[in-house]
């Protein structure tokens, strides 16, 4: 619990991606930060739970913030996540059309991204396309191929921020709901719904699905709406080499077929209109992936299927990002932060901390090294690891080849949950989904944390792995 | 570092196909992360051993049997790491916390088990919170380590492990609030039924599926669609699926498999000559003792191959059909007998497997009472029956 220890100058309501690429960009100033995140950890909500695609940005609108900041953020990517230790694989995507009508749609998307400002776009022919991803559906008449985009591990790009943001003097407060604010001469005191408060001179509204009610909270009025993406997951080899994508449509840009960082790959988002905000997966949700996927990449659906998942998107009425002041005091929103905003937070967080005109704090490092991985290294510098730190040889879990090492360094770095070392590390994403290591990671967490077994969580307080004896 | 044998995997295949080949007189050197025993160790009820020991055990002390005669073979090395790697030229790379050694084997014999299929892989609809495990997990949370999971459970899946589950989690003192089958038979024999669910009085429910899973933090309800489409909802914190297991593949992805998994002769070898494979790694089974059988065949001709002593060169093809949903091995080496293990996918009350030729014509019955989809039905064959390659069907004899 946080008492009233110091006046921050920027409270972040919100520990997604843009809270915290935002709470970075502000420690490259002379100013004091602070995140409250409602949650165990960060990367709880959409951050965690999207395609983790780098979009070149020929989708969005031109003239729309979300125009904007797409193109100028997929041009920062690649040396933004280089700083940061991030993996980007520039992939490449491919749009592809059927038939004629949808051929016209290439050229008006073609346009929209030069508009946008977006390079190596073209639109390709049919053989072009096959050639370029062999196994995408033969009946294309045409395809939209957009050298520049790639792919990214979502996770690792909202840890990493969040770590570099840490060592450059931002803290994090986790647990803190906020549900209380209170407007002083200078300054804005928040409540939490455990009974702590922060106070500070500005406060910026992150709050991604909880916009709407941080919003309020805060004086303001948005409306915002929901809208659930459910995806499939399966195992390696991936079946595509880049994001295959249909035509969009009113809802979007439809499900695509993709591969992950991890090399393993996934088909979705569907889009559902969700009343309520926890991500859920519908029964027969499977079925209509497989179709939708199908026709872009026929005998997808028979690939070895690992699991599935959802993450929630919340848009503006509009669909437009939504970056402004409020009406009372120091209030900022930074909210419709839907999909590109992957993509877009290196170009809002900069964009938005540069306009407060402060002064450059010197000692700011913007480097951030990634946890040592033994999987994918050499048998010679396998042996090497383990002979530095005999840990890196007890591989804990098999199927994506995670060691004790390894798990230590991400409860360090701030994992506190199951679910917590499983985005950090992977562990759990392979073929056993946790089965066979999920116990095992407790175990650490347990040792490592000084607590007891039944107090490790999956992920929100009170989701413990056992019961504990009064249960 | 150099091997004759390099067995991967020390559970109920591995532990057997180890010492078979020790035997032999091939040095072995045996790969095992976890524990020896694998899945086994897990196991408290007395379910093993029958077969190969004439005497019932708890899965411990089956384990037991074999590591107390690991021992007296020093032809075999015990090394406890992960493979990582393993090539088509049979070299293996092993990590422990000694390092990372690369193996380089005359044969190897893959039994490295299978893995349990989870909620993720069900058309399940809902959340994902705390209090869902797979059976091997809430089996060895209970059995080994000694926690305690939930209070109220709904199992999902009536084979062998989701009724030795249900039995062991109400001897825990959680209420199983009921089994549920998404066919509208069992998958175990009827005696199992009653041992694990009759005498507890758990209710197995035929044709119903869990639909979803409710719940934000802990499971706090299950909705159980039934096959006339009405629905129920269970409250409960624990979900256990046992949804059926997978052979554990990623291995040896350079072995080509056949249309149902990877296929091999009566030595058990693949077509990936000197690669044996055994246990719940080629197909998955119930009982161990049939899974140590094969292991004892594949580490026995998988010392013959390294030591170049005998390596079979014919074998005619066994090939399932109609109601014969696979069978293994797929190739008989010529001039022996085998042992064919058959699964059908429907029950079958009063069976015979007939066996056929190309022409369709019946060249051999074997009578068997009844076949269900949830066992292995074993028979024999003599070298004499098989003599050219076969098609086996299952008939009911009506
Ligand atoms: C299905 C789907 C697919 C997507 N695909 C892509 C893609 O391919 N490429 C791309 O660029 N973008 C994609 N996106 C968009 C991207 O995921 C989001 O734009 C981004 O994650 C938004 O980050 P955020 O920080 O705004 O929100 P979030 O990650 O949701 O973070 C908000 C945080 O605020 C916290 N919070 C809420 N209320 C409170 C409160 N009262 N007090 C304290 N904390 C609070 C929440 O717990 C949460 O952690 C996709 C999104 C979805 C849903």
């Amino acid at each position: 619990m946080l008492y009233n220890v110091r006046m921050y100058d920027f409270c972040i309501i919100g520990g997604g991606v843009i809270g915290c690429a935002v709470a970075r960009e502000l420690t490259r100033y002379k100013t004091g930060v602070v995140v409250v995140e409602s949650r165990e950890d960060v990367c709880t909500g959409a951050s965690g739970a999207n395609s983790g695609i780098i979009h070149a940005g020929y989708d969005p609108v031109p003239g729309t913030l979300k125009a904007k900041y797409n193109a100028l953020g997929a041009k920062m990517f690649p040396s933004y996540a280089a700083a940061l230790g991030v993996p980007f694989v520039r992939t490449g995507s491919l749009l592809v059309a059927f038939g004629e009508s949808e051929k016209d749609m290439l050229r008006v998307l073609l346009e929209r991204g030069e508009k946008n400002g977006v390079k190596n776009l073209r639109v390709i022919k049919k053989e072009e396309a096959l050639a370029l991803e062999p196994y995408v559906s033969p009946e294309l008449s045409a395809a939209l191929y957009s050298a520049d985009a790639g792919i990214t591990n979502p996770f690792e790009l909202t840890y990493a921020l969040k770590e570099n943001a840490e060592k450059n003097g931002a803290r994090f407060e986790f647990g803190f709901e906020a549900v209380t604010c209170e407007h002083t001469a200078d300054a804005i005191k928040l409540g939490s719904a455990s009974g702590g408060y922060v106070t500070a001179k500005n406060v910026i509204n992150c709050a991604g699905e909880g916009a709407g009610p941080v919003a309020r909270l805060l004086g303001d009025l948005v409306y915002m709406k929901h809208r659930m993406g459910e995806y499939v997951l399966f195992d390696k080899p991936s079946a595509v080499r880049m994001p295959v994508f249909g035509v969009p449509d009113e809802r979007g840009k439809g499900v695509l077929v993709s591969p992950a960082v991890s090399g393993k790959f996934f088909i979705g988002p569907t889009s559902v209109e969700s009343k309520r905000v926890n991500p859920y997966f519908r029964r027969g949700a499977v079925r209509e992936l497989f179709s939708a996927a199908e026709k872009l990449v026929p005998g997808v659906s028979c690939a070895p299927r690992l699991t599935k998942y959802a993450g929630m998107r919340t848009a503006a009425a509009d669909g437009d990002f939504h970056i402004f002041k409020g009406g009372r005091g120091n209030v900022w929103h930074i909210i419709g932060t839907d999909s590109p905003g992957l993509t877009a937070a290196p170009a809002i967080a900069s964009a938005f901390a540069r306009s407060f005109g402060l002064e450059r704090e010197p000692s700011f490092d913007p480097v951030r090294h990634g946890i040592v991985r033994i999987a994918g290294k050499s048998a010679a510098e396998k042996q090497a690891l383990i002979s530095c730190d005999s840990r890196y040889g007890n591989i804990v879990c098999r199927c994506e080849c995670v060691s004790e090492a390894e798990v230590i360094e991400a409860i360090k770095r701030g994992a506190r949950t199951v679910d917590g070392v499983k985005k950090r590390l992977g562990t759990g994403m392979g073929k056993c989904q946790g089965s066979g290591c999920d116990d095992k990671i407790a175990a650490l967490l347990a040792r490592e944390l000084g607590k007891s077994i039944e107090n490790v969580d999956k992920n929100v307080c009170g989701s413990g792995l056992y019961l504990g004896e009064d249960a | 570092m150099q091997t004759d044998v390099l067995v991967i995997g020390g559970g109920a295949a591995g532990l057997a196909a180890a010492i078979a080949a020790a035997e032999k007189g091939a040095n072995v050197t045996l790969v095992e992360s976890g524990t020896l025993g694998g899945t086994l160790v897990r196991r408290i009820d007395d379910s093993f051993g029958k077969q190969i020991f004439g005497e019932v055990m708890t899965g411990r002390e089956y384990v037991r049997r074999f590591t107390d005669k690991l021992s007296l073979y020093p032809r075999i090395r015990v090394v406890k790491g992960v493979v990582t790697a393993l090539g088509a030229d049979k070299t293996a790379e092993i990590v422990s916390t000694d390092g990372c050694r690369v193996y380089k084997a005359k044969a190897v014999v893959l039994a490295s088990g299978s893995r349990e299929r989870t909620v993720g892989m069900l058309d399940v609809g809902g959340t994902h919170p705390a209090g869902i495990m797979t059976a091997g997990a809430a089996l060895k949370a209970m059995n080994v380590d000694g926690r305690r999971i939930g209070t109220r459970a709904v199992v999902i899946g009536s084979g062998e492990s989701g009724l030795t589950a249900a039995r062991r989690l109400t001897l825990e003192g959680v209420k199983v609030e009921c089994v549920t089958e998404r066919m509208p038979y069992s998958a175990c024999t009827p005696d199992m039924k009653v041992y694990c669910l009759d005498d507890y009085r758990i209710p197995l429910l035929l044709s119903a599926e869990v639909s979803e899973i409710r719940g934000d933090v802990r499971v706090r309800e299950v909705v159980i669609l039934r096959s006339g489409g009405e629905e129920q909802t269970v409250r409960c914190d624990l979900v256990v699926v046992a949804a059926g297991r997978m052979p554990l593949s990623a291995l040896y992805g350079f072995i080509k498999p056949g249309a149902k998994g990877i296929e091999t002769d009566s030595h058990c070898m693949t077509c990936s000559a000197g690669f044996f494979i055994c246990g719940n790694a080629l197909h998955v089974r119930s009982g161990a003792d049939n899974v140590s059988e094969e292991g004892r065949i594949a580490g026995g001709y998988a010392a013959e191959y390294a030591l170049k002593r005998r390596i079979a060169e014919k074998a005619y093809w066994l090939t399932p059909t109609g109601n014969v949903s696979a069978l293994w091995p797929q190739r008989i080496v010529a001039g022996e007998g085998a042992t064919v293990a058959v699964r059908v996918n429907r029950p079958i009350r009063s069976a015979c497997l007939a066996f056929k030729d190309g022409t369709g014509k019946t060249v051999m019955r074997k009578e068997k009472l009844t076949m269900i989809p949830g066992d292995e039905t074993r028979i024999y064959l003599d070298a004499e029956d098989v003599t050219q390659n076969l098609y086996v069907v299952a008939e009911e004899n009506l």
